[in-house]
């Protein structure tokens, strides 16, 4: 793999706890581990000016390697990346230089993974009808937690999403298609279910107390929410 | 009746226009009325995330144009129809911009669990309109359509919550009487 010819797109509206961009960064980090110096754009900022829209497409054509990581937004992607994508089409289109060019997508959703099923098989298409090397597209779910943080601050509750980003990378240094049971690591939840309740729980609890400005109020009040909840 | 109409094409595309206005026509004369919104005449921000409407201003956004005051005609109405072109299987980006503003003002924080499925509460009792999508295709696909449905199909069980909807397909060359036709009979079926 020729160095610098691999771009990693961050598809995140979000400038702060970002998720995409903490993804995004340590695919940069293992990617220069194996002397492979990736560009990587934010998607929003390129696509806010002109310039910023013709140095994006430039990009996109010098790259062998499209690496695109993008938010799920009401079960599709978030409208930035839907524009990126038109523009590609408009600027770039079906080239049949395209087939030289891997695009690989990964979609994360802060709920359960099924809920990018649908937007798997949008960018799917999207490789399928611009003559994209398809190289697939992955799926990640309770990626709230994430929350821009460093995924190896989060040492033990990232553990099989940092493999999984390992093996992609190793995909991406040898040219070779990501194996299926990088999927399978996605899949699994980053904690427990009970655990991953708990938190939304206890984030409810302290958004709750906070709105109320009073404790026990709060408390009562997100009480009774669950109570119409669980009936 | 109410209706709501959220044009999500580019300026000046002569198709959606023709669909548009196929709409109107169809309801003409028939004690409805229509709020027609085409996005791309208007200034609207895109979400960034910030769930502010979920826990620092529940329910609105914290962007002052259009869409703040959206869910409360979109509450409101009877009958939601959506114009896009159909974008890779999705939604066109103009109308991604507004309508994930929408959804996510019309939602709770907090969560529920229907049929086996962890969605998000409804932010209002009232019962969400019934849904008609209109996708606009360059050439009929078969593949996008599938995509398209689908993802209108999970919009309306995880978000949406309309009792009813149906999904149409206009490839480009279709004639306007077709067109009012086919609208006339699906707003019949979703509507009863």
């Amino acid at each position: 793999m020729k160095k610098n010819n691999v771009l990693i797109l961050n598809g995140s509206p979000k400038i702060n706890n970002s998720s995409s961009k903490s993804l995004a960064e340590f695919m940069e980090n293992e990617l220069n581990k194996k002397g492979v110096d990736p560009k990587i754009r934010r998607v929003s900022t390129c696509i806010a000016s002109e310039q910023g829209v013709v140095e994006l497409m430039e990009c996109i054509r010098e790259a062998d390697l499209l690496f695109l990581i993008s938010p799920l937004y009401v079960d599709s992607l978030p409208y930035n990346v839907i524009k990126m994508l038109e523009l590609i089409k408009i600027y770039i289109g079906p080239d049949t230089g395209n087939r030289s060019k891997k695009f690989f997508a990964l979609s994360h959703s802060g709920l359960d993974v099924t809920k990018n099923d649908v937007s798997v098989r949008i960018y799917e298409r999207f490789a399928k009808e611009l003559n994209f090397n398809f190289g697939g597209s992955l799926a990640l779910g309770t990626s709230s937690i994430i929350n821009g943080n460093s995924l190896n601050f989060m040492n033990r509750m990232t553990k099989n999403l940092r493999k999984s980003l390992e093996i992609i990378s190793e995909s991406i240094f040898t040219g070779n298609s990501i194996p299926p049971k990088v999927q399978k690591l996605l899949s699994k939840p980053f904690l427990p279910a009970p655990l991953f309740l708990n938190k939304i729980l206890l984030n409810a609890t302290m958004k709750s107390c906070y709105r109320e400005k009073d404790f026990t109020k709060g408390l009562a009040k997100l009480h009774s929410k669950l109570k119409i909840f669980l009936s | 009746m109410k209706l709501l109409m959220l044009d999500g094409s580019e300026k000046n595309d002569s198709f959606s226009g023709r669909v548009n206005n196929a709409v109107v026509e169809v309801l003409r004369g028939k004690k409805t009325s229509v709020t027609n919104i085409i996005l791309n005449e208007h200034d609207i921000k895109g979400c960034v995330g910030c769930l502010g409407c979920f826990f620092k201003t529940p329910g609105v956004c914290r962007f002052k144009d259009l869409i703040q005051e959206l869910p409360r005609i979109y509450v409101e109405s009877d009958i939601a129809v959506l114009i896009t072109r159909v974008t890779f299987g999705g939604f066109s980006s103009i109308l991604a911009k507004a309508y994930d503003r929408l959804i996510i003002q019309l939602e709770s924080h907090l969560f529920e669990v229907s049929s086996g499925v962890m969605r998000r509460q409804k932010r209002y009792k009232q019962s969400y309109p019934s849904l008609l999508a209109i996708g606009l295709e360059e050439e009929a696909s078969g593949e996008n359509r599938d995509i398209f449905k689908a993802l209108v199909q999970k919009n309306v069980f995880e978000h949406l919550r309309s009792h009813k909807h149906k999904t149409l397909f206009f490839p480009k060359q279709t004639p306007v009487l077709e067109m009012r036709q086919k609208i006339d009979h699906a707003l019949i079926k979703i509507k009863g």
